[in-house]
């Protein structure tokens, strides 16, 4: 009886799992054939960087998204931008068949973990966290050997549900140059700590969407 | 003295020796320049590849800027030996060659003779800074067009090009102050001897020393780095950092011009009681 | 006969070597004084004392009438001197030199730089480069620089040095055009006893930094003034005999020189003895030319 019991109950668990797994993967899906729907845009970027060892102001530009992987910038001036990993990266995870595992609630957002089936994928998971918009807020990527992204999304009536800024942060390695080429003869390169890793993060407003 | 300063300027402008400073310029920018436009992309790459790994950089790095702030660095070694070949000639060059005892047989006292002369010296080392500036601006902009500046110096700052003009103004003048202090130095120098390559070698003698001492960083030299004029030389980069440390920019100044003075009060000291032998 | 230049017990020395030992001499208004004394006997020393070029460790200098101020450098408005050689900026003219002088003096009329040009007979030369004059010409130059702000009195120190006999006449001939003509006080120095004998009126001798002689050329060159050895152990009484009747003397090793006329000497013996001096040898040396010839030999 027992027995029957426990198989009872497993089955029932499991079922319930994949019945979860299924609501997550097509949430996943819905997001991303969302996001093929999206058509060309221009639209102004305003970009920060917050980097231990870098000092820039903040620069304006234009953005030009053709595609998900398809992203330009015609920025005034000399700017640092996302690595175009990090844009293509997250639609990378759901090219190929993916696990899409629902982790519960954190703050009325959905959390949904994402396995990619494919074992040569540059990512090794990602977590999303969807609120009942159906808008992405914050996503966290892991890569093999790129370290991990975090991207934290703000909306604001755009159209297509195109977030008005995103930040990403991401590990970054410490700067350390020779004096000789930098002529910085006051020792100050000594002071860092060589490979020290901090946390930089760039955030991008946009404005001004023209599809 | 403006008659004093008009003849030495004179002398100066007819000497062969004064044109080298500023064809040694002309040599060294135009090289460098070359060498950055064929070779610069592979260079910069070598700086920034650590960057290039966690960020996609958007933007020209190579641009008359950063070619300025990098040919600002000569006034570590390079342009003082080009002013020391001058001014360290100003009074030793005049005795080895006999024509000192000609125009202190003139009716004007010794310290004036100095002054002049000195003021010569600062006027050049002036010239030599503002042929090395629009040289390297001038050519940099013709090669390599305009564009936001990149120091590599505690981090990397990136300046935008048109808050770039005004720091260059200052970073210069605080090179020039640096040159004439240079210039002050070798001065001293030849007021002590009779020929003219000692002080031409002394004073590139005690600059390299100096730098090599305090660069290698020696704990117990920190001490009295900030004091020691060497140190200042590099200062003129701190008008390139995102908040300027303007105390200790004047204090460099100030240090600087103590050093101005008490050279070339050394300087006219001597000279004034010095027996002319030659 | 007014005094242009007076120099007073003037002293310098090199840590123990003794350029300058003492020595004093005046210069009249007019003269050609000879400045006469082996190579290294102080001539040049002094000479550049009087110009502010060395500093004297003591004694007095005076241009007419007024003490030479090394603080204030006007009285050299009223010397020009050659002093050795005649050294100029090499990669600038004759003229261009020249001008550099005139800007550094009181006048305002340029021609005056022609003038002295024409002077010393390189007027046709005069946008030609320094660095390639023969000797002479820069000889000729360097009078014409110490003539360029028309002083008083031109201090020419060896102005013949280098020269081949028809250069030496020609720049004797020019001194003394420039004595007679400009009326110019020259103080010429040499080591050349017939350079100095031939143009100077007046002259001083000097050895190892001290005076020997002084007085008229003629006089002091006349067979008849000879010089005498005096040896006295009464020093301090001498010495007093000598400064209160104004003869000129040196000592060496207790031994006393004086330049003397020979028909005179038993007067002076018979002098010294009355004011109890007490002399244990008097020996006569030999004319002021053998003497110094003997020198320069």
């Amino acid at each position: 009886m027992i027995r029957w019991l426990l198989i009872l109950l497993f089955g029932f668990s499991t079922s319930l799992f994949s019945a979860q797994s299924n609501d997550a993967k097509k949430r996943m899906l819905n997001m991303v054939g969302k996001l093929e729907k999206i058509p060309p845009y221009t639209c102004d970027v305003k970009i920060n960087i917050d980097v231990k060892f870098i000092k820039i102001k903040e620069r304006v530009g234009k953005m030009i998204y053709r595609s998900p992987d398809d992203i330009d910038y015609n920025i005034k001036g000399f700017a640092f931008l996302p690595k175009k990993e990090m844009g293509t990266t997250s639609t990378s995870l759901f090219k190929e068949d993916f696990i899409a595992i629902d982790m519960g609630k954190e703050n009325e957002e959905q959390i949904i973990k994402v396995i990619p089936m494919d074992i040569n994928s540059e990512i090794v998971t990602g977590q999303f966290w969807i609120d009942s918009a159906d808008l992405i807020q914050k996503m966290i990527l892991i890569t093999k050997d790129k370290g991990s992204y975090t991207a934290e999304m703000s909306y604001n009536d755009t159209p297509f549900d195109l977030p008005s800024k995103i930040s990403m942060s991401f590990d970054v390695k410490n700067q350390k140059m020779p004096a000789l080429l930098t002529g910085d003869l006051e020792g100050y390169a000594d002071e860092m700590e060589e490979d020290e890793v901090s946390k930089g993060t760039i955030t991008i407003t946009y404005s001004n969407h023209q599809f | 003295m403006i008659r004093l300063i008009n003849i030495e300027l004179f002398k100066i402008v007819k000497r062969p020796r004064t044109y080298i400073g500023f064809l040694a310029i002309f040599l060294i920018v135009g090289a460098l320049q070359l060498a950055m436009y064929f070779e610069g992309e592979e260079l910069i790459s070598i700086a920034i590849q650590n960057l290039e790994n966690d960020f996609r950089l958007e933007g020209k790095i190579i641009n008359a800027n950063l070619l300025t702030y990098l040919l600002l660095n000569s006034i570590i070694i390079h342009i003082p030996i080009l002013i020391c070949l001058v001014t360290g000639d100003a009074i030793a060059g005049e005795a080895a060659s006999g024509t000192l005892r000609l125009i202190l047989q003139r009716p004007f006292k010794r310290t004036e003779i100095y002054i002049a002369k000195a003021i010569t010296g600062f006027l050049y080392a002036i010239a030599l800074m503002v042929f090395l500036a629009t040289m390297t601006y001038g050519l940099g902009m013709l090669l390599f067009g305009s564009g936001d500046l990149i120091v590599l110096r505690r981090g990397v700052t990136v300046i935008a090009s048109d808050d770039v003009s005004w720091r260059f103004f200052y970073a210069f003048c605080s090179g020039t102050l640096s040159m004439i202090v240079v210039a002050s130095l070798s001065m001293m120098i030849s007021s002590f001897v009779n020929n003219a390559i000692g002080p031409i070698v002394g004073t590139i003698a005690i600059l390299i020393g100096l730098n090599i001492i305090f660069t290698l960083g020696a704990p117990i030299f920190k001490d009295i780095l900030p004091y020691v004029f060497t140190s200042h030389f590099i200062k003129w980069q701190y008008f390139f950092d995102f908040d300027i440390d303007k105390l200790a920019l004047q204090q460099s100044v100030m240090v600087q011009f103590i050093y101005i003075l008490i050279f070339n009060l050394i300087g006219i000291w001597n000279f004034s009681r010095k027996d002319i032998l030659t | 006969m007014s005094v242009i230049l007076e120099v007073k017990n003037l002293h310098k020395s090199y840590q123990s070597f003794k350029a300058v030992d003492d020595i004093s001499f005046h210069v009249n208004k007019g003269d050609i004084y000879g400045f006469l004394g082996p190579n290294g006997a102080g001539k040049s020393t002094t000479l550049r004392m009087i110009l502010g070029l060395i500093r004297p460790d003591s004694g007095l200098i005076q241009l007419d009438g007024g003490r030479v101020d090394y603080q204030n450098k006007k009285y050299l408005n009223q010397i020009g001197a050659l002093i050795e050689r005649p050294d100029f900026y090499k990669n600038l003219s004759a003229y261009e030199n020249l001008k550099i002088l005139y800007r550094m003096s009181k006048l305002k009329d340029i021609r005056i730089i022609d003038d002295v040009l024409k002077e010393v007979d390189l007027l046709e030369r005069k946008k030609d480069k320094v660095g390639g004059y023969s000797q002479g010409m820069k000889q000729r130059l360097g009078i014409a620089q110490a003539l360029i702000h028309q002083p008083e009195l031109i201090i020419l120190d060896e102005p013949s040095n280098g020269l081949d006999p028809q250069g030496q006449a020609d720049m004797r001939e020019l001194i003394l055009r420039i004595n007679k003509e400009r009326g110019i006080t020259v103080v010429i120095s040499s080591h050349i006893l017939a350079e100095i004998e031939k143009i100077s009126n007046r002259m001083i001798v000097i050895n190892k930094g001290r005076k020997i002689a002084e007085g008229a050329v003629n006089q002091l060159m006349s067979s008849e003034s000879i010089k005498i050895q005096i040896k006295t152990k009464s020093h301090a009484e001498i010495e007093s005999y000598f400064n209160t009747h104004l003869i000129t003397f040196t000592n060496e090793n207790e031994s006393y020189y004086i330049q003397w006329e020979e028909a005179k000497i038993d007067e002076l013996i018979k002098n010294l003895n009355s004011e109890n001096i007490s002399l244990y040898e008097v020996k006569q040396m030999k004319t002021l030319e053998e003497y110094f010839l003997n020198l320069t030999n």
